[in-house]
């Protein structure tokens, strides 16, 4: 088996870059895959709690890279009957504790038993986010439609670039129709043409996400959310399905249209 | 009821005049993304333009404000784009 290794980036912190992990990861082993996520932001350990596996961790990516364990024990099998694993992040030590050179080797080697290996990496563009980055082979940019989101994306973007990591793709996250539909939020287009990449999912502001992450279930198991749905489809593409981009819109049904005219207007999103 | 509907088209009205903060968003993007990807100062950027508008228009009419500049990528590469709108082509052949 060959698989591949994926780092999922974004340059600004708080967009969603853990979230679309767990989400991918799941969504390829939905699939059938054999899949590893690997949480490589040292210090700040999150996709353990997104994931609902942190109960589990006896040894950490720092463990394991340091030799105190061997990898099957690092790894975490998820909940559910697919073939997830999770190896996560060191919570005590800091980013400088990797060497990019033995993470290279690992991802190397676990390409080796699984299909998709894939990298949470470190907000910034510092040292933790050059580890990542130096293992993966593929790149999946995650951002929102806002100005500080997409700027820092755009840096990444070159960073990427001057790393031999050609044609990331994108995934524009907490998309709100309702903003896009009244001209208060840069659509699919306006990024697409700021960035100039091509766009792998349009993911829908869902408060489902959040209730999945309270859960520590990836909202991705819930086909009915709109963000789940949109996960599944990303994770599709990412296994070359070719799916294709659905268009966020606001609901305008008959009562959506009466509330929009008079300015009381929910957030009634249709399927994403 | 006369009063109800003349307040849902003042709404309307008041709607459609509103100013779209995505356009201002996209607007200010598109330049900071260009002084980013170029690593120029916005005055630096602005000397460089009116330079080359300088040189173009020792060889042809060219209309004074009219000059976009863009910065895009380009699969691997990092284009500079202009567009300078040419008012008279007589000069541009008489130059040639």
């Amino acid at each position: 088996m060959k698989g591949k290794t994926i780092v999922i980036t974004s340059g600004k912190g708080g967009v969603g870059k853990t979230t679309a992990t767990a989400n991918i990861g799941t969504g390829l082993a939905m699939r059938g895959h054999k899949v590893v996520v690997i949480d490589s932001d040292i210090g700040l350990r999150n996709l353990d709690v997104i994931m609902g596996l942190e109960n589990r961790i006896v040894y950490d990516l720092v463990n394991l890279l340091e030799g105190h364990c061997k990898p099957h024990q690092a790894m975490i099998r998820d909940k559910h009957d697919y073939e997830l694993y999770l190896i996560p992040a060191a919570q005590t030590r800091d980013k400088n504790s990797i060497d990019p050179e033995q993470l290279r080797g690992l991802c190397a080697k676990l390409e080796e038993d699984f299909d998709y290996v894939l990298i949470d990496c470190p907000a910034g563009i510092e040292q933790g986010f050059k580890n990542a980055v130096g293992s993966a082979s593929e790149a999946i940019i995650v951002t929102t439609p806002e100005v500080s989101a997409i700027r820092d994306a755009d840096r990444v973007i070159g960073l990427l670039e001057a790393a031999e990591l050609h044609k990331p793709k994108l995934v524009i996250n907490r998309i709100n129709p309702d903003m896009v539909k009244r001209g208060d939020m840069m659509d699919q287009k306006d990024v697409v043409s700021l960035l100039a990449v091509d766009v792998l999912g349009l993911v829908p502001a869902d408060e489902k996400t959040i209730t999945a992450a309270n859960k520590g279930v990836p909202v991705v198991h819930d086909k009915k959310a709109p963000s789940g749905a949109a996960f599944l489809r990303i994770a599709a593409r990412v296994d070359g399905e070719d799916v294709p981009l659905v268009k966020i819109e606001a609901k305008s049904g008959f009562l959506g249209k009466f509330k929009g005219l008079v300015g009381l207007n929910g957030s009634a999103y249709s399927h994403a | 009821m006369l009063e109800f509907l003349r307040w849902l088209i003042n709404q309307r009205e008041s709607d459609k005049n509103r100013e779209r903060t995505k356009d201002t968003a996209r607007q200010r993007m598109r330049l900071v993304l260009m002084h980013d990807r170029l690593d120029l100062a916005p005055d630096t950027m602005e000397n460089m333009k009116r330079e080359i508008w300088e040189v173009v228009s020792r060889y042809m009419v060219v209309e004074d404000d009219f000059m976009e500049f863009e910065v895009r990528r380009l699969d691997e590469l990092m284009v500079l784009v202009s567009n300078i709108q040419v008012k008279e082509l007589d000069r541009l052949a008489a130059a040639t």
